[in-house]
């Protein structure tokens, strides 16, 4: 083999990477949603933009969702295609534009092929997988398309200076910073020095810093916004062993290295970047794969990918938990593994430099079996837990201190002789039950004797007969119908109905809406 | 390699040369001496561009990645080497009982079994009237010849197939694209998702067997333009028969592609410069051979589809469609494409189906990477890109829910509706990705100078191909629900699925079960050997006074009936009287009648009518009983006009193409 293999096919990189990466969004062209762990949390959120998001969710200037987030989806939103539909599109266009842009960054200083398999690689990273298809975190997916189009608009601006390269960049700054303000924040000083450093131009890096200062002033009116952390930082750090698993579920991070959620690298991505580095290392990197490739910084490139790369594991890692605490840095982010998101670009780069290192790997058969090793990589991982249940706008309620969970319908149905009243619920567990509660139906009716509501009949039970609440999944959707008898007929008697759930040791029951209640109430005729 | 270099100018210069001196001669001079040619010279005859690799490699036999392309299908045969049989699979089952109905037929003397006697309870359905016998021809030809079990004739038609389909495919793709993309391209589309589907899951055999007609049309139908000799065009025509007397339901979704890709490389293949005038008569030329080839694929199989077509109306086709085949439920979702779910079952309604229906993650980056790299270093080339990638999208689109609609249009719909299935349509998609893959090492000028032909590139393309199907490559197997293979097995597999309860027009009610099914399953219960019925005459409807009747010879396509009418009981006379009618406990369909004999098998005398039953709903077939007292009457199945025509011409292909051959032969021979 040699690099006439290569001739002949300028943007054959480019085009297969479009092709290949539907693979990667095709799971989201499902006719629905998927049991997600965030939920339809960013379909209530698109629904109903806020500076941050709101709904379902825990409101936080760095922690939180930026408005950016479901910018995207607006427009689907204003055609009538249904919110829902909306924030597929949204997820997938991350996908697309995140591949893309890996693409149009890398593609003048690794060669057509190399930036096509960083930007293969790219989107079919398992970190970038389980943000969409197991976390169904928006906020986090829209970071991971917006950071690549930042690295991509310096790097065209500090080899063109065009304005519109300085636009873009401009734009995917601010875009992280409105989406997710708490990464953002983390990868300002990397982009700064990147700029400074790869880039080695002091316009880009005028550009990369005032971005930032404008990022940082657009959050100015959303200061106080902050809300306490769902989950305990410290808690979360990975062990090391976790990035080279192989384990794929769909399952919260929990406390300790006992996770069911995936905090795999990837296969391809850890042993590609392992050879390139070496490669590097033997001076590989000064092979020009092709005339039009630009050689220039390709070496200082490649050393700040890798560098990205072990800072990015290492924060990830419990042996920074002092350097989270001690920066203050753990205010920023839900989990420090969230941190590997800002690394996940230079994996790609580091893992995708491989065709540039070494010219036999760039011919059409070896080049072609490296995509195929990262499609194959990861291709068990493209599906997920679908669901064709079409939620509402807005949900009914939200129970627990943590927003437990969120109850996405509640129907009653009285029927008269027999005298009795039907509640179908259908509900979502946002967090993993910490306790088998049980739930609580109750018809009232006003005693004008007394002027005060008396229980006229009542309904105490597991809310799924088979199914205690612990052994709920995150992101399930679960359905269950309570029937009341009454002693009355419901639909001649002005009757309240409270329903919610509580701790069957001693009566407490689970603060509805952020505690503005402990119950939901419907009322009768 | 020098002379490969100007294949090109050579052949513009041979093509124009003609082009010009045939201008006032016309066609026939031009026809004649391309043929002789072509028979003359063979492989001296300087090749097209596309064709040099077929030319400069060995012959197909001698040529080590042809059988290495045949040999690395044993992971997919190999499922079919377990022991036991994989029952659970969709059609598993039926093609079992196919066999075991068609060696029925053969038995009692049939070379070419249209009727199926034990098939709707033992009412019997036209099924190999309708449905291409090819598959089974072979299976029984092992069964009968060799000794195979039923299930193990099946199992080794299947393997078979793979095999077969490797070879096709790697035959049509060296042709086109070299040895490397040959070989490619056979284990992509041998380890294709939906062909293996077709294999474990659906555990279709027509369709499986139909995979490896369809390179062999490729191929042959491309000579038929590139090198137009009477070997391609009789090549050309042996495919598309079998093709059609394999599955007459592929080559509906196939023929569409074929004619777009023939045309393609006429349109393509002349590469003459000049007036239109003067092109249009070229191409007019070119598709003379493959117009044969097609001409001769109609004729060989007209034995089939004349009665196919013909009477195809005469059974109830809203069996086909309706209830759990109704086509409204099976329709693709774009997600279902790319999705790694795999599993066994049936499709069911909306996107949740337990069965996979992916094209391959491996398959698609493959031809994703020959596509783009052959259309921008082979411009030539991108005609026929053009054709299998719209071909393959647009047939992949069809089975989309998306466009639904389509199948709904009046014209449209009713082609659309031959898959049946929609996703059905993935067939001709599976066979354009298979070829666009082998593209992605389109390199013929390493692949010529290298003589083993193997490549460290190739090796480890295959081994990813082959590994990204590895964990598809199973097969359910278990017990038979109904028991062993036998009549009372093959009465409850039609009773417990709902299955091979095909009926005929004259049908009203399908039957849930019959006295036959009765007798079979009695037998079997009673634990004696179940031999089939001895009589089909419904003795229910004979009341023993003003008619008497008794079987006196009866096979599955025929039945011998002594009668006797208004029996007296002392002298043992009977009596003329025409109001009686024997019942038979056959559906009508055209192909049975019924004769007066002139004694114990006798010959026939007389035709009588046969009337389908009137009163009852299971259109049965009555013979009204001549008034001559006693006799006898034969009920057979035999040739209607249209199933004589087919097989005459039919006859007829196979003799101006022998003609043909050995005409030619003998001219070479004399000449040399």
């Amino acid at each position: 083999m040699n690099s006439s293999d290569t001739r002949g096919a300028t943007r054959l990189g480019l085009w297969v990477l479009v092709v290949v990466s539907i693979f990667a969004w095709a799971p989201a062209m499902f006719p629905g949603y998927w049991q997600a762990l965030e939920g339809f949390v960013p379909v209530f959120n698109a629904a109903n933009p806020a500076p941050i998001a709101d709904i379902a969710t825990l409101p936080d200037l760095w922690r939180g969702t930026g408005s950016a987030a479901f910018l995207l989806a607006q427009p689907f939103i204003l055609f009538g295609l249904g919110t829902v539909f909306a924030v597929r599109i949204t997820f997938i266009l991350c996908f697309i534009i995140g591949g893309l842009a890996t693409y149009i960054w890398l593609q003048p200083r690794f060669g057509d092929r190399a930036a096509a398999l960083a930007g293969i690689i790219y989107v079919f990273l398992p970190p970038f997988l389980a943000t969409v298809y197991i976390r169904g975190n928006l906020g986090d997916a829209v970071f991971l398309a917006a950071l690549p189009v930042a690295l991509a608009g310096y790097s065209a601006y500090a080899q063109s200076h065009s304005p519109g390269a300085a636009g873009v960049a401009v734009i995917a700054t601010l875009w992280m910073w409105r989406t997710q303000a708490g990464l953002a924040l983390l990868v300002t000083l990397p982009l700064l020095a990147y700029t400074l450093w790869v880039e080695r131009d002091r316009l880009a890096v005028l550009v990369a810093g005032v971005a930032s200062i404008a990022g940082v002033l657009s959050l100015v009116p959303l200061w106080d916004i902050r809300s306490p952390s769902p989950v305990e930082f410290s808690q979360h750090f990975v062990a090391f062993f976790q990035f080279l698993g192989n384990g794929w579920q769909v399952a919260p991070s929990v406390p300790g290295w006992q996770d069911g959620f995936p905090f795999q690298l990837g296969f391809p991505a850890v042993a590609f970047t392992l050879i390139a580095a070496w490669l590097a290392g033997m001076g590989k990197w000064r092979k020009q794969p092709s005339p039009e490739v630009d050689l220039t910084g390709r070496g200082r490139l490649l050393g700040f990918a890798f560098g990205a790369i072990v800072v990015g594991v290492f924060l990830s890692l419990g042996v920074s938990a002092p350097l989270w605490r001690l920066s203050r840095a753990d205010q920023l982010l839900t989990y420090p593994w969230q941190v590997l998101l800002a690394a996940a670009p230079f994996l790609a780069a580091g893992a995708g430099s491989l065709p540039a290192l070494n010219k036999r790997l760039a011919c059409t058969g070896y080049w072609t079996a490296l995509l195929v090793l990262v499609l194959m990589s990861s291709y068990p991982y493209l599906t997920t837990d679908f669901t064709e249940y079409q939620p509402p706008d807005v949900p009914v309620a939200l129970v627990g201190p943590a927003n437990d969970l969120v109850l996405l319908e509640a129907n009653l149905v009285k029927e008269s002789a027999p005298d009795r009243v039907e509640l179908t619920v259908v509900w979502q567990p946002l967090q993993p039950m910490r306790f088998d509660y049980n739930v609580f139906f109750q018809a009232l009716q006003f005693d004008e004797a007394q002027d005060q509501l008396q229980v006229v009949a009542q309904l105490d039970a597991q809310p799924l007969a088979d199914l205690p609440a612990t052994a709920w999944q995150v992101g399930q959707i679960l359905s269950a119908t309570y029937q009341l008898d009454l002693p009355v007929d419901p639909n001649q008697t002005q009757l309240q109905y409270y329903f919610g759930y509580y701790d069957w040791r001693d009566g407490s029951r689970l603060p509805v809406n952020n505690g503005a209640d402990d119950k939901v109430v419907f009322y009768g005729p | 390699m020098a002379h490969k270099a100007s294949d090109m100018e050579t052949q513009q210069g041979i093509l124009a040369g003609i082009n010009r001196r045939d201008k006032t001669r016309g066609w026939r001079t031009w026809f004649k001496r391309q043929w002789s040619q072509s028979q003359q010279t063979g492989q001296r005859r300087p090749p097209v561009k596309d064709a040099a690799t077929e030319t400069a490699a060995p012959a197909l036999l001698k040529d080590g990645l042809f059988w290495l392309s045949l040999g690395l299908t044993l992971f997919a045969v190999a499922p079919f080497l377990q022991p036991g049989y994989f029952w659970g699979a969709n059609d598993a089952r039926h093609h079992v009982y196919f066999l075991f109905e068609f060696d029925r037929v053969v038995q009692d003397g049939v070379w070419w079994p249209r009727w199926s006697p034990d098939f709707a309870f033992g009412y019997g359905y036209p099924f190999f009237n309708i449905y291409g016998p090819f598959s089974h021809f072979i299976a029984e030809g092992l069964h009968r010849f060799l000794g195979f079990s039923f299930t193990g004739a099946v199992e080794t038609v299947f393997g078979l197939s793979i095999v077969a389909s490797a070879g096709a495919m790697y035959a049509f793709m060296r042709s086109w694209a070299g040895r490397w993309a040959g070989l490619l391209s056979a284990v992509v589309y041998t380890y294709a998702p939906y062909h293996l589907l077709d294999l474990y899951v659906r555990a279709n055999l027509a369709e499986s067997m139909a995979f490896v007609w369809l390179p062999l049309c490729l191929w042959t139908f491309r000579n038929t333009v590139r090198r137009p000799n009477y070997r391609w065009i009789v090549g050309a025509g042996i495919s598309y028969a079998g093709l059609m007397i394999t599955s007459n339901l592929v080559i509906v979704l196939f023929s569409p592609l074929l004619a777009v890709y023939v045309l393609a490389l006429i349109l393509t293949g002349s590469g003459l410069t000049g007036s239109f005038a003067s092109r249009a008569r070229q191409w007019i030329y070119s598709s003379l051979a493959p117009a044969a080839g097609l001409a001769l694929g109609l004729g060989f199989s007209s034995i089939f589809w004349i009665p196919m077509v013909l009477e195809r109306k005469y059974v109830r086709l809203d069996q086909w469609f309706d209830g759990r085949y109704d086509f409204h439920g099976d329709f693709l979702y774009f997600f279902q494409l790319f999705s790694p779910r795999w599993g066994f079952g049936v499709s069911v309604p909306g996107p949740n189906d337990p069965i996979g229906f992916q094209l391959g993650a491996a398959a698609l980056t493959l031809a994703a990477v020959g596509v783009f790299w052959a259309w921008q270093t082979r411009p030539r080339w991108r005609v026929q890109l053009g054709v299998f990638v719209l071909g393959g999208v647009v047939a992949a689109a069809i089975s989309m829910n998306a466009l639904a609609f389509l199948w709904d249009w009046p014209i449209v719909g009713s082609i659309l509706q031959f898959a049946q299935f929609p996703w059905r349509w993935l067939t001709v998609t599976t066979l354009a990705v298979s070829v666009l893959a082998g593209l992605a090492l389109a390199d013929r000028r390493k692949d010529e100078g290298n003589k083993s032909g193997l490549s460290l590139p190739l090796f480890v393309l295959v081994a990813a191909v082959l590994l990204s199907s590895y964990p598809l490559l199973r097969v359910e197997i278990v017990e038979p629900a109904e028991g062993p293979v036998s009549l009372a097995g093959l009465m409850r597999f039609e009773r417990d699925a709902d299955e091979l309860t095909g009926s005929t027009a004259w049908v009203k009610e399908i039957p849930t079960w019959s006295p036959m099914a009765e007798y079979y399953i009695n037998l079997d219960k009673a634990g004696k050997p179940v031999t089939p019925v001895t009589t089909k005459v419904d003795y229910g409807a004979v009341d023993g006074k003003h008619l008497v009747v008794g079987s006196v010879a009866n096979n599955t396509v025929m039945e011998e009936v002594y009668f006797c009418t208004d029996v007296n009981e002392q002298t043992k006379t009977c009596s003329p009287r025409d109001d009686q009618r024997i019942v038979f406990n056959q559906f009508f369909y055209p192909g049975w009648r019924a004769y007066l004999l002139d004694g114990m098998h006798g010959n026939p005398v007389q035709e009588l009518p046969i009337i389908p039953e009137e009163e009852g709903t299971l259109g049965r077939m009555t013979v009204p009983v001549p008034a001559t007292g006693e006799g006898y009457i034969l009920l057979q199945y035999g040739d209607t006009p249209p199933r004589i025509v087919g097989r005459w011409v039919s006859l007829a292909t196979l003799v101006l193409v022998l003609a043909i051959g050995l005409g030619l032969r003998q001219r070479i021979f004399r000449k040399r």
